[in-house]
């Protein structure tokens, strides 16, 4: 048998769709792999609890071929990272056993703390693909542990910036990088693992893709790198055929910038075309000065999540080139979106979350039935950092969490209380596992009742999570949204409540802190993280009463809040249990429902 | 005399062992809708045709999937679940993440806790890692308790804050449910699992208590009617790490035993091939599920999700199992490439070629139409297969589209098909850094053989093994296995500051628990192994290795032996390893077994001398891209030790073993076919 026949491939110009599938299925493979063996031996809990890394095989041009991400919001943030390593390391300046790393968002980066680590293969001699980590590590260096200073006003606070340069040449560390890394961040060993953790995952990556060379032979594994994203191109312009053609435009908001700034507007015009969507930003806020900005990385990844929500919900299209070659970008230079440096760019996890958002907004007049109500649609960026009192020699720790918040009613059926939404999707740090690292202890991890956006499906309940400072004076950074203008209800459903923080020092009274900021806080100081939740679908009034009911006996809504937002009255019988009274409530709700149509009226 | 039954969806097995006479006898009975009913019936079955006398019989061995199934369809008991104060919706949010494969649907469900918002209750105590912070209050637990029952929950759950570590809260409140309702089943999160991280504690502890009422009465169900037929042997449990666990201890902590099931058949894998490292292939009507098995052990997880939902941190067979089956459909996607499932037409309507209203072409009308099924012999006659419907189905949703024939449609089927399992098995092979080459594949269920070698010749296999009549396979597995108690201690400490008195004093703990259980099961101390194993990692990970400890004595060469395999698995596992790097000790683990004699098929096995090797005649065959004129045997008639040369395909009532060119199958003297590359 020969190597073409292994796989049934013939080289020609018909594209065999057994072995499209194959090969397919092949790259993913090697991509996986990285990214088990990454989270597996990854030293940040980021990496390591929560999964925020993602691993990708690029073509020679820098084109993606495939991608394993375990957070959604990594989607989009590799074609154009590879672009700006190209531009610095053109084709002819790589060697085996290269690796570069960068973080800049102004070089391709997404925010300081999103390490990048790119190798090359070769094969005979010749540059063939490209092994490509992400990783976000606890701590890059900056003004404050973690790296995601609320409140920063240039990227130079944020932490150490780093442009596509070479961690590796020809196999051997480059200490000189290293050490430059190691002076500059807070928990230098730890970077030292999560790094090795990181370069490991890149050799898996080569070694895979040189097996497949061996196995299936040059010509066929360069055809098939070629028709894996052909492939996913038809697929993505099949669904696009489907949509409704025209423009569509929705705005939404940012409560503010962090430094006192007024709400930031980010406006989207979607274009729908027979074949193609472009999505045009124009009309969003100038860049602030504070870290409520995004790298273009930033637009790019809010975009590629949101589409494929919309067009390839169960995932059959190949995240590759192909799937963005369908989508152009209109991204103006100088807004929040495409900020000038030295502009401050932390906030891109937030402004990712937002730019989803005014995407699904305007997606709703296209494919009303594919678009829930507003997710939480915030990342509760939480970071502590400080000097651990238990350790015999000092020693600084970082810890950085992100909390989740309620989804958004769906068109069928409620959102989801207490979850990650949208780009986000880490896991939490066990509350044992963090109070055995870190001089923390968390004293509330759970849902707020009555946080739903009311609607006929009610959207998820946000998070109350209260973190105490053990016997230490700890340094608070905060990176959180829609404190202020909640996550919007669709088709007559409410808003959802907004989310909070408040820090409660031992002796003194409550205090409400900003959702962006740093703050010193004293030993045994209680900070509690309340998210929103997500809005409501369709009017409260016509939510099925035994479904209100449900959720009073379980606690998630108040027998108040039952009454007077969803006009069903409960009432508890000699035994105890509750039953709904359904004349009494059939009357309450006309009558709510004439108030709300007269209110409608007069306005 | 020892008997095994095993529950399968058509048959229910039973296999008897009598040790004295080194005999074998099997019978089976039609699968009914109790399983209690059926596995009495097999017993009475096998009592009355092959006359045996019931006290002879000294165990009964039994493997249930009724715990799995009472959790998958919100059949277990009404529960409740007591807490320390501010983490009652820890059990709900879980971890906080959506499931992976889910990540751009904006549909996806969580699925419901098992136990509801309502009967969530909690404490106010609190311990932390370095001890107890806030002491409980006995009043307060009293009110909680009482709680609880005044909802009239059948069974309370308790987990509590670093419990692994500080267990007596946890200790009180249960002693409280015993003294005011002593009828309700009560689990500690500490004695179910002591382990760190509160969430896959509790999933674990809420499991237990949600199917314990379920498993205490359906185990002392059937316990009691064994003992009424006159048979003095124990009943025991078969666990989802693929050992035995006496009836009273299954009752107490039956969440154990919720992967028992497939646990059942790797275990016959690991019983019946004698091999160093043999690859379990189980192949049936919708999915195929695969598992990697050492020197007669199956790999062991300790971090499955029962419903890929709910973590339960007990050892389970590690098994990957993928919707690939044959009853999975292939179809085109928009964008032109070939699809197989995770989509299948299952029993019913079924694969086109069922004729019972399929239109869809599966994984079986494409065996069908390369000529690799008889149509006449299906389920051993049972069934007739219809090839031109299965070539319709090929025609109208592939064929006619591709412009290609139906034949190269079926042929693209079964390479797609094969290429999702390939991918399966080198998840519990080459990702764990084991060789296939050195492997043996062992096929069964009622497609795995038909697969096999294509797969085999993928990876580079040189042997695979098929047993027949897979169900009397799976009760044999049983009748291989040994008890086993497996038992935890979270421990955290690093490897070189540690105080080696405690861990000692937590080994020997640990041991003793696990002597105590074997000795009550009546092994002697002759008659059980310990074994220890710590999770080890890096300080700074969080992901454990597990390695054996050497010694049972904790002393330093013992250490430094485990400290050596740490470094060793992880470069193997990630191709990185650092031996300057300090490491931790998170968690011990014993795992005593009581060994018990294993059955010989050296004489009196159940395959019959004296056959007459004869081709039934030629079919046309389709191997390496054309039809090919080939023998077809049925094994029946297949004399034990002779080769049988490739291409040829062997009949069976369950099963279709396909041999294409410069392959050999030959049978052996377990009724096992072998097969290897020429």
């Amino acid at each position: 048998m020969n190597k073409e026949e292994d796989i049934g491939v013939q080289m020609s110009t018909y594209i065999n769709p057994v072995a499209l599938t194959i090969m397919d299925r092949a790259f993913t493979n090697v991509v996986r792999q990285m990214g088990v063996s990454l989270k597996t031996t990854g030293y940040s809990p980021n990496i390591k609890e929560r999964e925020d890394c993602t691993c990708a095989l690029f073509n020679s041009e820098g084109l993606i071929l495939a991608q394993a991400e375990h957070l959604p919001g990594h989607i989009g943030m590799f074609p154009g990272l590879m672009k700006v390593v190209l531009q610095h390391y053109p084709s002819d300046a790589w060697k085996p056993g290269d690796i570069v790393i960068c973080n800049d968002a102004y070089h391709g980066g997404s925010h300081i703390p999103d390490v990048n680590t790119i190798s090359p293969v070769f094969y005979e001699g010749h540059l063939v693909a490209f092994s490509v980590t992400k990783a976000h590590h606890a701590d890059f260096g900056g003004k404050t542990p973690g790296s995601m200073p609320g409140d920063a006003t240039e990227v130079f606070q944020e932490g150490l910036r780093l442009p596509p340069v070479k961690l590796y040449e020809g196999g051997k560390l480059n200490e000189g990088v290293w050490k430059i890394i190691a002076l500059n961040v807070r928990t230098p060993e730890e970077r030292q693992g999560d790094l090795r953790a990181q370069v490991a995952a890149n050799r898996m990556g080569e070694r895979g893709f040189l097996e497949l060379m061996g196995k299936y032979g040059k010509d066929v594994v360069f055809q098939y790198m070629k028709e894996v994203m052909d492939y996913s191109e038809r697929m993505t312009r099949t669904e696009i055929r489907k949509l409704p053609q025209g423009t569509y435009s929705a705005e939404d908001f940012l409560d503010d910038d962090g430094v006192g700034g007024l709400p930031i507007k980010i406006c989207v015009n979607v274009q729908i075309e027979e074949e193609s969507v472009t999505i045009d930003f124009t009309g969003t806020d100038t860049a602030r000065r504070s870290s409520i900005n995004a790298g273009i990385v930033g637009a790019q990844t809010g975009t590629y999540f949101s589409m494929r929500c919309i067009l390839d919900p169960h995932g059959l299209i190949p995240p590759n080139d192909g799937f963005y070659r369908c989508m152009r970008l209109v991204v103006p230079l100088g807004t929040v979106l495409n900020p000038i440096p030295p502009t401050a760019c932390t906030g891109i996890a937030e402004v990712c979350q937002r730019v989803t958002d005014v995407i699904l907004k305007a997606l709703v007049q296209v494919v009303p039935e594919r678009v829930p109500a507003a997710c939480c649609s915030t990342m509760t960026n939480t970071m502590f950092g400080g000097l651990d009192p238990r350790a015999s020699s000092p020693r600084l720790y970082t810890y950085y969490e992100t909390v989740g918040g309620g989804y958004g009613a769906r068109p069928i059926k409620d959102g989801v209380d207490g979850i990650q939404t949208h780009g986000t999707n880490t896991k939490n740090t066990p509350i044992e596992a963090l109070e055995i690292v870190y001089p923390m202890r968390v004293m509330y991890y759970g849902f707020v009742p009555d946080s739903e956006g009311a609607g006929r499906y009610r959207g998820g309940l946000g998070i109350r999570r209260e973190m105490l400072v053990v016997d230490h004076t700890a340094t608070f950074s905060e990176l959180a949204d829609r404190h202020v203008i909640p996550p919007w209800g669709l088709k007559g459903g409410l808003d959802s409540s907004c989310g909070k923080v408040v820090a409660v020092p031992a002796d003194g009274k409550d205090e409400k802190l900003p959702s962006k900021g740093s703050r010193q806080l004293k030993p045994g100081t209680l900070v509690r993280i309340v998210t929103p939740g997500g809005g409501g679908y369709g009017s409260p009034l016509e939510r099925e009463p035994e479904k209100v009911l449900r959720d009073v006996i379980f606690g998630k809504i108040s027998l108040d809040r039952a009454r007077s937002v969803y006009g069903v009255i409960i009432r508890k019988d000699e035994r105890g249990n509750m039953n709904v009274d359904y004349p009494e409530s059939n009357r309450l709700r006309n009558e709510l429902c004439f108030n709300h149509k007269a209110k409608i009226t007069h306005a | 005399m020892r008997v095994a039954v095993d529950i399968g969806g058509t048959f229910t097995d039973i296999v008897a062992y009598d040790e004295k006479k080194a005999k074998l006898y099997t019978e089976k009975v039609l699968t009914t809708s109790s399983p209690e009913e059926g596995v009495l019936q097999a017993i009475d079955r096998l009592i009355a045709s092959c006359d045996i006398n019931p006290a002879s019989i000294n165990a009964v061995i039994h493997g249930t999937t009724l715990l799995v199934n009472s959790v998958t369809e919100y059949k277990g008991s009404k529960a409740g679940l007591i807490v320390t104060y501010g983490t009652k919706d820890v059990l709900e949010i879980g971890r906080q993440n959506r499931p992976l494969d889910r990540l751009y649907d904006f549909f996806f469900d969580r699925r419901e806790p098992l136990v509801p918002r309502n009967l969530r209750v909690e404490v106010h105590e609190r311990c932390a890692p370095e001890g107890v912070l806030q002491e409980l209050d006995s009043q307060e637990a009293e009110q909680v308790v009482g709680h609880l029952l005044e909802k009239e929950v059948e069974s309370i759950a308790i987990c509590l804050l670093h419990s692994y570590r500080h267990p007596q809260h946890e200790m009180f409140i249960k002693d409280v449910v015993k003294r005011l309702a002593p009828q309700i089943c009560v689990c500690a999160s500490a004695e179910i699992l002591p382990e760190y991280r509160e969430y896959e504690r509790m999933s674990t502890t809420v499991i237990n208590a949600y199917v314990m009422p379920v498993a205490s009465r359906y185990i002392g169900a059937l316990a009691a009617e064994i003992k009424c037929r006159g048979i003095p042997g124990e009943l025991r449990l078969v666990t989802s790490a693929g050992g035995m666990m006496g009836a009273a201890a299954a009752q107490e902590k039956p969440v154990y035993l919720v992967e028992s099931g497939p646990a059942a058949g790797a275990a016959g894998a690991a019983f019946f091939s004698k091999r160093k490292n043999v690859i379990s292939f189980d192949m049936g009507g919708t999915t195929a599920k695969v598992a990697m098995i050492q020197n007669g052990e199956p790999h062991i997880t300790y971090r499955f999700m029962v419903n890929q939902s709910y973590p339960v941190r007990v050892p389970v067979v590690d098994l990957v199992e993928i919707g690939q089956g044959g009853g999975s459909v292939g179809w085109i996607d928009p964008g032109g490439a070939l699809r197989v499932g995770p989509r299948s037409a299952g029993a019913n309507p079924g694969p086109a070629c069922y004729g019972r209203g399929g239109t869809e072409p599966t994984v079986t009308d494409a065996q069908l139409v390369l000529g690799r099924l008889n149509p006449h012999y299906f389920l051993g006659g049972r069934q007739s297969l219809n090839v031109e419907e299965a070539e319709k189905a090929l025609t109208d949703h592939i064929a006619a589209g591709l412009r290609i024939s139906p034949v190269d449609s079926a042929d693209g089927i079964i390479r797609v098909a094969n290429t999702n399992m390939v991918n399966a098995i080198r998840l519990v092979t080459v990702e764990r850094g084991i060789d296939p080459r050195e492997c043996v594949l062992y096929a069964f269920g009622g497609m795995g053989a038909m697969h096999a070698v294509e797969l085999a010749d993928e990876l580079k296999i040189p042997e695979i093994n098929i047993p027949f009549h897979s169900g009397v396979f799976s009760a044999f597995g049983m009748l291989g296995m040994d008890v086993q108690y497996d038992l935890v201690q979270t421990y955290l400490s690093s490897m070189e500051g540690m105080d080696r008195k405690e861990l000692q004093r937590v080994i020997d703990r640990l041991v003793g628990e696990a002597r105590d259980y074997l000795k009550s099961d009546g092994f002697s101390e002759e008659r059980m192994v310990i074994r220890i194993s710590l999770d080890l990692r890096y300080v700074g990970q969080s992901y454990e290795i597990n390695v054996p400890l050497a010694a049972i004595s904790s002393d330093e060469e013992a250490i430094k032996q485990s400290l050596s395999a740490f470094h060793r698995l992880h470069e193997l596992l990630y191709g990185h390893s650092t031996p300057t790097e300090p490491v931790e000790m998170v968690n011990i683990r014993v795992s005593g077994r009581g060994i018990v004699s294993k059955p010989s098929f050296n004489e009196g096995g159940c395959v019959t001398a004296n056959r007459v090797s004869s081709s039934r005649g030629g079919r046309r065959v389709f191997f390496g891209g054309r039809f090919v004129e080939t023998n077809i045997y049925r094994v029946d008639n297949l004399p034990i030790g002779v080769r049988v040369q490739g291409p040829a395909v062997i009949e069976a009532m369950e099963s279709t073993v396909v041999v294409p060119p410069c392959w050999y199958a030959e049978l052996n003297e377990m009724s096992q076919m072998v097969m290897r590359h020429e």
